[in-house]
């Protein structure tokens, strides 16, 4: 056996219309008794990867092992696996005791055994003398322990939450964190818990895996993901973040913001980085006792802390204090060296392969681009129409593949749909700094990296321009 | 002067007062007075007695339960195979099930008895057969509808819960997914048991036979004896009050509660 998990999840792969896939190739290993959380915005296939450890879907590659064993196949009345759904799902027409007994029904324990385990179970869930309640006169919050009272009543090696407390409010919520948290320790039952909202992810998890467009981004404790995000995505969903380009000058400083801060990494010297600082470990000084200097562009009462922005050149830094400053004062910024995260630059270019059809022209998508074919076979002259090799020949290009890439900081985005190569809708936008890095999803799923500097919304229909001079071509 | 919604209703009360609250009164009225147009319960005491009429009346009956019954048990999986989407066209499944509602009653009958006496050769063998595939075919889509509804409507996340927490194929159907279908079924129910216990025509076509209630209030009032027909006309909508009555108070307790 390779991997100890309660549950392990093999090379899965799952797409539910047009083959675009939810899930790309996940592989996870589930500790026995750890309380996991699935983090991510909405259809990053968290609830899908949940779905398939309920055994609801099954994956269209890749195994799901519980104990060593295949399960992929197993039918969710098999797997000792329950889950508390979303809206709690809780049958209408039975009452309370009826409802939280269902499981122990089916699995036809003699009576006053069901009857014993369902009093204790509505101990736990703090809703003792509920049994002959009707689901219908229940509070929100009523029905939720409900849910819980019947999935944990069945004794499951693992349960599956999925987003429990969306529907409950605030202060609700805060309360059910604290209690689940307990509860699963109590209880000793591993939890696998969903949702898109990372304070209750840093709350109750002891292990946090971030998932973005069905890839994991980054699997570890909440303190670790929030200190040391592994990439720009993960740093960005979770807090509030400052980010940098910059480059690593030693091994142990790193230069942005036009100035040399000491920060340990172990990327190779003068590698493009991306810095992180939380807003908490940037404090605000006098304008000749900061490493960078700037002027004040606002505060925001946060109720706790202001939040304020500095401009320093073309930057944006936020810092969290104690006090407001006036719009328009010089400060000073430092930055407390531990807390300097540097990430790889992992804004990759834009690499994608097309086809030279029949007219000398290069077929990418729904777009056609016209290279210079000179520039891409060096000799090759244009002659009475056919293009010819150095040797004189004409050139077989049809039907080659090729490689077309530009470089994100070369690309704009424009609101004109037709002004570029491609369009798409905004599917991500993070701040780094001095400009905004976007993701442009176009129809046919394919994502564009573009720097901006102008501030776009996300679902935005865009137009993606790049200047012909700047794509370039290569043989593959 | 603005016209207030309300009036909008006026239409409708007055066909209301003239077709159904007056023709009420009138038949109330027949059931419980004689020929002198004194007032009498005699007419209830004579039905009840005669072992005629009574013989009529738990004929209907029984053609009726076992209508229904044989409505439900043809219409619960087909509906549950529309819902459920099997059929790549799903709406013209559908449509085919509602669509012998737009042929004429009596010209459906007609082809269906033509059919029965070539299959059968002679009609008379199975007047009971006849009588209830006439009525299964008149009423099934009154069935298959509601239940339709009632299952598209149905929360999945039920389902998946009750397989969750263990339950077989058979138990979600039986513990969950019946009991969710219920105001379906019963709606079902009301909407077929009621007029296949009256229905003369079926009877009249298939089995020329006038020996259900339906042709009992018609022969009492075709000899013009307003007081005997009226009082059976009374029995009747009193039982199915009475039913409705019952099936309602079923379904409120056994449906969910929308807020």
């Amino acid at each position: 056996m390779k991997d100890s998990g309660l549950i392990v999840l093999e090379h899965i792969t799952k797409s539910y219309v047009n083959d675009i896939p939810v899930i790309e190739d996940l592989s996870l290993s589930i500790r026995e008794g750890e309380f996991l959380t699935l983090l991510g915005p909405s259809g990053c296939g968290k609830t899908t990867i949940l779905r398939m450890i309920g055994g609801f879907e099954k994956p269209d590659h890749g195994k799901i092992f519980m104990d060593g064993k295949e399960i992929s196949d197993l039918p969710p009345n098999l797997r000792p696996v329950n889950t508390v759904f979303q809206k709690y799902a809780l049958f209408p027409f039975l009452n309370v005791y009826d409802n939280i007994a269902f499981g122990l029904k089916q699995r036809h324990l003699p009576a006053d055994e069901i009857r014993k385990k369902t009093e204790k179970v509505l101990e736990i869930v703090d809703l003792e003398g509920f049994e002959k309640r009707q689901i219908s006169t229940l509070s929100g919050g009523q029905q939720q322990r409900i849910a819980i009272a019947r999935a944990i009543v069945n004794e499951p090696r693992i349960l599956l939450l999925d987003e429990p407390l969306g529907a409950l409010d605030y202060k609700m919520r805060q309360e059910m964190q604290l209690e689940l948290r307990q509860m699963q320790r109590e209880l000793g039952i591993t939890f696998v818990y969903v949702t898109h909202d990372q304070e209750e992810a840093l709350t109750m998890s002891d292990r946090i895996v971030v998932l973005a467009d069905g890839i994991i981004q980054q699997a570890d404790t909440p303190e670790m993901i929030y200190r040391k995000p592994a990439n720009i995505f993960v740093a960005d969903f979770i807090g509030v973040s400052n980010i940098f380009n910059g480059f690593v000058t030693s091994s142990t400083g790193a230069r942005f913001l036009e100035h040399d801060f000491s920060c340990e990494s172990d990327l190779p010297i003068g590698s493009k980085i991306m810095a992180m600082i939380r807003p908490e470990n940037v404090t605000i000084v006098p304008e000749e006792s900061g490493q960078v200097t700037g002027k004040v562009d606002g505060s925001v009462f946060k109720g706790d802390v202001y939040e304020v922005t500095v401009i320093s050149g073309k930057s944006e830094i936020l810092a969290y204090s104690s006090r407001s400053y006036d719009e328009g004062t010089s400060v000073g910024i430092n930055m407390e060296p531990g807390s300097i995260h540097l990430m790889p630059f992992d804004v990759s270019t834009n690499r994608f392969e097309g086809v030279f059809d029949d007219k000398y022209e290069v077929v990418l998508e729904d777009v056609t681009f016209a290279p210079d074919i000179s520039k891409i076979i060096p000799g090759a002259v244009m002659d009475n129409g056919v293009w010819k090799g150095p040797d004189k020949k004409p050139l077989a290009l049809q039907g080659r593949k090729v490689q077309v890439y530009f470089d994100p900081s070369d690309a704009q985005l424009s609101d004109d749909e037709n002004a570029g190569i491609v369009v798409g809708n905004i599917a991500s936008i993070i701040y780094v700094g001095d400009h905004y890095v976007y993701i442009v999803r176009s129809d046919n799923d394919w994502d564009y990296y573009v720097d901006d500097e102008w501030l776009w919304n996300a679902g935005d229909r865009v137009g993606v321009v790049v200047p012909q001079e700047c794509i370039k071509y290569r043989l593959v | 002067m603005k016209l207030e919604r309300r009036y909008l209703a006026i239409p409708y009360v007055i066909f209301l007062v003239v077709f159904v609250v007056l023709p009420l009164i009138v038949v109330t009225y027949y059931a419980f007075t004689n020929g002198e147009g004194q007032p009498t319960i005699s007419n209830f005491v004579t039905f009840f007695t005669n072992a005629r009429t009574i013989g009529t009346f738990l004929y209907s009956l029984f053609v009726a339960v076992v209508t229904t019954l044989v409505c439900l048990l043809l219409a619960y999986p087909a509906a549950y195979i529309l819902a459920k989407g099997y059929f790549a066209g799903k709406g013209g499944m559908l449509l085919l099930v509602v669509m012998p509602m737009w042929i004429n009653f009596t010209l459906r009958l007609t082809a269906l008895k033509e059919l029965l006496d070539m299959i059968e050769g002679n009609l008379a063998m199975y007047p009971f057969l006849n009588t209830i595939i006439g009525q299964t075919y008149d009423f099934l889509p009154f069935m298959i509808l509601p239940i339709y509804n009632s299952l598209t409507r149905m929360d999945h996340s039920l389902l998946e819960a009750a397989e969750d927490l263990g339950a077989g194929k058979a138990s979600v159907l039986i513990k969950v997914m019946l009991p969710l279908s219920m105001p379906g079924i019963i709606s079902g129910v009301t909407m077929v048991f009621l007029p296949s216990m009256t229905n003369y025509v079926v009877l009249d076509m298939l089995y020329n036979s006038t020996f259900i209630m339906g042709s009992l209030i018609g022969s009492y009032f075709s000899s013009y004896d307003w007081h005997n027909g009226s009082m059976v006309a009374a029995t009747l909508l009193l039982l199915i009050v009475l039913i409705t009555y019952i099936a309602e108070g079923g379904s409120s307790a056994s449906g969910e509660r929308r807020g």
